[in-house]
This record gives C-alpha cells, sequence and structure tokens, in this order.
C-alpha cells in the first residue's frame, strides 16, 4: 500500500515538474508577480462569506473581473456567472438543509449550463471546480460550503433538462 | 363489516381505479422520461463535482445510443445519488482534519499561503495547477504539495476501508432507495453507475431494488469488492491500486488499459480518464452503459406523474397511510382517493410501502395553494419510522423526511393525520413553483 501511495505522490511530483503553460514566466519572482501577471486570480479574502458585490448582481466582484479576463465568449460568461452565483448561493446556505436544497438545484443548472457551453467533459469540469476554488477560498467559506456538502448528504438531485442556463 | 375488512374492499377498488392512472403519459407540467440514469459518486466529492462528473456521464452514454438501434423514443433524466462521504462534520477519517493540516503546512511555507484556500481544493481535487505554478518561484512549495497529497490519500483509504468493511445501509440512505423505488413505480427503467467508492452506495441501492429486471448496474473504477453489474478499471487506474491489499475484499481486476495522460496522471478521475474524449475509456464506458439501459424492461407503471408528488414508506410490517389535504379541502387518502387536483395512485396495507399521491400535470386542474401532507399510522406497530418524500416535475427531489408514525390509531386517526410537510404551490407570471415548508 505504501509503495501504491508513494507511487501516487510522485505522480503529482512529475507532473509539477513538467513544463509548458503551468510554468511561471521567466520575470515571476514571487506569488504576488503571479498575480500581477494574471497567472494567479486576484481574490477577494475579506471575512464576508458572499464578499463584495458592488454592482449587485450576485457574482463577487473580483470573479466578475477574472470571468471578463478570461471566461471566453459572451455565452461561456453568462454560464460562468451564473455558476459564480449558484457558488455563492451554497456558501451563504451553509448547513442549513433547506436552503442547502434550494441552492444546490441553482448549481446544478449552473454546472449543466457551464458543461454545455464548454469544448469537453474535461473542459467544463475543470471550469466547474475551479469555480468553486475561487468562491470557497478563505477558511470561513471552505467551512461553509462543506456544511453546505453534509447537509446534502444522502439526497437526490436532479440535472435538468435542456441545458441549464438562465439566458 | 369491521373496520379491517372494509379497508380491504376499499384497497380492492383502488387497485382497479388505479389502473386508469398509472404510467400515463406525462403532459402539460412534467417530462416523460423513460429511463433515469442514477450516478453514485465517490467520497470525498462536493455536489458540484458530483454533478459535473453525472452531466458527463449522461453525454458519454447518449453518444453511446445514438450508434445503437432502439434508442428512438427513450427519453433519459439523470439524477446524483448523492453521498457526502468524508465531507461531514466529525467524520472519521474525513476532510475536517485535512484543513486544519493545510493551515499549519501551508503557514510553514509561506504566511500568505495560509489564506489561499483555494489550493486546499487542489488538494482535494486531485488537480495542481496553480500549485504548479507557485512551486516555480517557491519550489518548496513541492515539498508542502506533495505533504498534504500524502495526507489526503492516506485518509481516502482509509474512509475506502471503512466503507469496504462498513457499507453503507439502507436506513443510512433511505431517500436513495425511497427515489428507486418511486422512480419504478412510476415505470421508469433506472441504470445505476457508480465511480470509485460511490459504488459501495450503489450496491446498497440496487440490492434493495424491487424490480431487478427493470434496474442495472455498471461500476466505474470500482473501489468495492462486490458488484452488481459488469465493471470498468483501467489497468492504469493508480488508485485502485493503491486500495488493493489495504482494504477488505479486492475490487474486481481490470479490464482495460487506457493510456496513461498528464490530464489525469491517477488514471482514476472519471471525466479525465474515464470519459476522456480523446482515449479509448469513453467509448467503453459509453457502450457499458448503452447496452446495460437497453437491455432494461420497462417495469408496469403503477403511479402516475405530477408536478409534485409525495411518496411514503416505512421499516417494517404494518399498515401506515399517506393522506394529502389539498388546497380547496379535499382530504386524499385511502378512503377518498380522487381529490380535486390529485389522487392517490398508490396504496399499501401490508408493510414498507410505498404509497403515492401525484398532484396533477394538467395545469387547468392543478391547484395553487397548501398542500397539508402527513401520515396515518393506520395497523403498524409503534416505533415505526416513517419516511416521506417530496419531488417535483422541474427540480426532482425537493426533500425527504423521517418521522415517528407514532402508536397505531385505526380509522380514528383518519381525520386527524399527523401533519409532516406543507407544499406551497404557487403560480406566478405564468410559472408554477412548488416548494416545502
Amino acid at each position: 500500500m505504501r509503495r501504491h501511495l508513494g507511487t501516487l505522490i510522485l505522480a503529482t511530483l512529475l507532473l509539477a515538474a513538467c513544463g509548458g503553460e503551468d510554468q511561471a514566466s521567466p520575470e515571476a519572482r514571487s506569488v504576488e508577480d503571479l498575480e500581477r501577471q494574471g497567472q494567479l486570480p486576484v481574490l477577494d479574502r475579506s471575512d464576508d462569506l458572499g464578499g463584495p458585490d458592488a454592482d449587485g448582481n450576485g457574482v463577487r466582484d473580483d470573479i466578475d473581473a477574472w470571468i471578463a479576463r478570461h471566461g471566453g465568449d459572451p455565452a461561456r460568461q453568462a454560464a460562468l456567472a451564473q455558476l459564480a452565483r449558484s457558488f455563492r448561493a451554497a456558501v451563504l446556505a451553509g448547513g442549513d438543509p433547506a436552503a442547502a436544497q434550494e441552492a444546490a438545484h441553482r448549481n446544478t443548472r449552473a454546472v449543466a449550463c457551464v458543461m454545455a457551453r464548454s469544448g469537453s467533459g474535461t473542459e467544463g469540469t475543470r471550469a466547474v471546480a475551479e469555480m468553486r476554488k475561487m468562491s470557497a477560498n478563505t477558511k470561513a467559506r471552505v467551512v461553509a460550503y462543506l456544511a453546505y456538502s453534509a447537509a446534502l448528504d444522502g439526497t437526490v438531485m436532479s440535472l435538468p433538462a435542456g441545458n441549464g442556463c438562465d439566458d | 363489516m369491521t373496520s379491517v375488512p372494509s379497508r380491504w374492499a376499499r384497497a380492492a377498488l383502488l387497485a382497479a381505479a388505479s389502473a386508469l392512472a398509472p404510467g400515463a403519459s406525462a403532459s402539460g407540467l412534467c417530462p416523460a422520461h423513460t429511463h433515469t440514469l442514477a450516478f453514485f459518486n465517490g467520497v470525498w466529492n462536493t455536489p458540484d463535482a458530483a454533478a459535473s462528473g453525472a452531466q458527463a456521464l449522461l453525454a458519454a452514454l447518449d453518444e453511446a445510443l445514438r450508434t445503437r438501434p432502439g434508442h428512438a423514443g427513450l427519453s433519459i433524466g439523470a439524477e446524483v445519488f448523492y453521498n457526502a462521504s468524508g465531507l461531514q462534520r466529525g467524520a472519521r477519517d474525513g476532510i475536517e482534519d485535512l484543513v486544519e493540516v493545510f493551515e499549519q503546512r501551508a503557514a510553514e511555507l509561506d504566511e500568505t499561503l495560509r489564506r489561499r484556500w483555494e489550493l486546499f481544493w487542489e488538494i482535494i481535487d486531485g488537480r495542481q495547477v496553480w500549485w504548479r505554478k507557485i512551486a516555480a518561484v517557491l519550489p518548496r512549495a513541492y515539498e508542502v504539495a506533495s505533504a498534504l497529497t500524502e495526507a489526503r490519500n492516506a485518509r481516502l483509504i482509509a474512509r475506502t476501508a471503512s466503507l469496504a468493511a462498513h457499507p453503507p445501509t439502507e436506513a443510512d440512505y433511505a431517500a436513495h432507495l425511497l427515489r428507486l423505488r418511486a422512480l419504478l413505480a412510476l415505470g421508469r427503467s433506472v441504470l445505476l453507475v457508480g465511480h470509485s467508492q460511490g459504488n459501495f452506495f450503489l450496491n446498497t441501492a440496487y440490492r434493495a431494488a424491487p424490480a431487478p429486471s427493470a434496474t442495472a448496474a455498471v461500476h466505474i473504477a470500482p473501489a468495492s469488492s462486490r458488484t452488481s453489474g459488469p465493471h470498468l478499471l483501467s489497468g492504469n487506474d493508480m488508485v485502485i491500486a493503491a486500495l488493493r491489499g489495504a482494504v477488505p475484499g479486492e475490487p474486481p481486476p481490470p479490464n482495460l488499459w487506457i493510456p496513461p495522460s498528464t490530464e489525469d496522471v491517477t488514471g482514476h478521475m472519471l471525466a479525465e480518464t474515464y470519459l476522456d474524449a480523446d482515449r479509448n475509456g469513453r467509448t467503453a464506458t459509453g457502450a457499458l452503459m448503452a447496452d446495460g439501459l437497453l437491455g432494461l424492461r420497462s417495469p408496469e407503471p403503477r403511479a402516475s406523474p405530477g408536478y409534485f408528488t409525495a411518496t411514503l414508506a416505512w421499516d417494517g410490517e404494518g399498515d401506515i397511510d399517506l393522506h394529502v389535504v389539498e388546497p380547496g379541502g379535499a382530504h386524499v387518502h385511502y378512503g377518498a382517493r380522487i381529490g380535486a387536483s390529485g389522487s392517490l395512485d398508490l396504496d399499501n396495507t401490508t408493510g414498507y410501502g410505498p404509497e403515492h399521491y401525484h398532484a396533477s400535470c394538467d395545469p387547468a386542474r392543478l391547484q395553487a395553494g397548501i398542500y397539508s401532507v402527513g401520515i396515518n399510522n393506520y395497523a403498524a406497530p409503534a416505533g415505526r419510522k416513517a419516511t416521506i418524500q417530496i419531488a417535483t416535475a422541474d427540480k426532482g427531489v425537493i426533500r425527504t423526511v423521517q418521522v415517528d408514525a407514532g402508536p397505531p390509531r385505526g380509522e380514528a386517526g383518519d381525520a386527524s393525520p399527523l401533519a409532516v410537510l406543507r407544499v406551497a404551490v404557487a403560480r406566478v407570471a405564468g410559472a408554477w413553483t412548488a416548494t416545502v415548508h
């Protein structure tokens, strides 16, 4: 078992050693450089679970900016914004079963929308995971999202008919 | 005539009358699915990860079906039969203490990394895109990431061993089983698909399913030694290989070789490996699912779809009744099956259920307002646990609750059933909604 565990870890490190687009540019010397270059997102880490949303569109402002920069065509950006809204609702729902169920419905629809507007299942899956990473990006938000997930244990979530997109 | 024979007579009438309604083609507000793909996710999967996995499976199934005769006329819905195993607060070998490990180890490396909880998710998901970028400027990040990955892997293996030794029970996941029974009662065939440890939960549901010819199981990368149907396991799947000898029982043998890829070096991920469009796993997975689904026989429908439905089951022999009081005051139960807005189309007088009420799919008949859903323990021993599940046509299951059915009350309890849930049906700007209170 330890041999296989070690192999799993080694595989991760080997992946880390691979070249290509994931390497920092020669000019980057710090994490802050990576942010300035746009290789890492600049994210809100305030204490507020929902985070700032100055325009009131339901999407945290930093994620709005990320979508505008990296989200692709307008239809895909709309899908990612729908997904961001649903993750925000999930974080705010926390462990309340009724709120979690409603948030899960929105999230399932939004996941379907992003998957429908992605080039492949892999691309869509990764886009969904990336939005979760950015949405639940403080300890408080992680704990809230885990409470939301736990509240859904044993439930049944239906995939939407159609593409799930709100627009 | 005593109350019990009177009730049996009504049951006979019910059986005759119910032939009019069940399996009626869905119309109006209700989709007309013929089959359901039920996905069982692996442990430590968040709901969004499970949903994207199910979506990817549905796409692969759809592709495979298009190449086969007999697919015309199929209408397939998909549902995630979700387990949050390992994500619950206080769960042994759970994610909770990895939260603390992350906080400590990331702070040792760089105080600013301790605040970057997006990196926590990368460890959980096994996709370390941003870790790699950071490691290019902070080489010690490799060491921290590998330590966190080792901690994650150890907990996942321990959790898998725990599931193998103590599989989930029907009682633990009563909502899954009740939904499965409701789908079968509606005349839908069900294809159960599990990934990784999700197959433990699949096995529990499959073995309790009442219609063997209408359900089929497909196991993808199974962590469980027991299977309920054919499986697919890549010889490159390093996660399942790591489980051999580490958990009770042996996972089944590999039967496919999916070439390795940097997209997923573990060779275990559902979307990145088994459903990757550029490798052979996708067609193999699609074929297994399509063959399983096309081999199903539709069960005889015994219940009708509804804009919302209420399904009741209980945990033993005896008779417990479902009661629904509609907004207009109609009290629907075994003695008065047909209301103004819906009807009781399944009655069970012997044990376990199910009983089923559907509110009409016809917007001209469906009433807006409050539906009071309750139960009466007619003739079951005290101590029975009753499970009621509310599902809607557009959202699927929206609530499942379990209550103590109380002492048996016979006919005397019919006038005052135990109220359990209220379903609020509303129509706003032409759109119908149903919420549970």
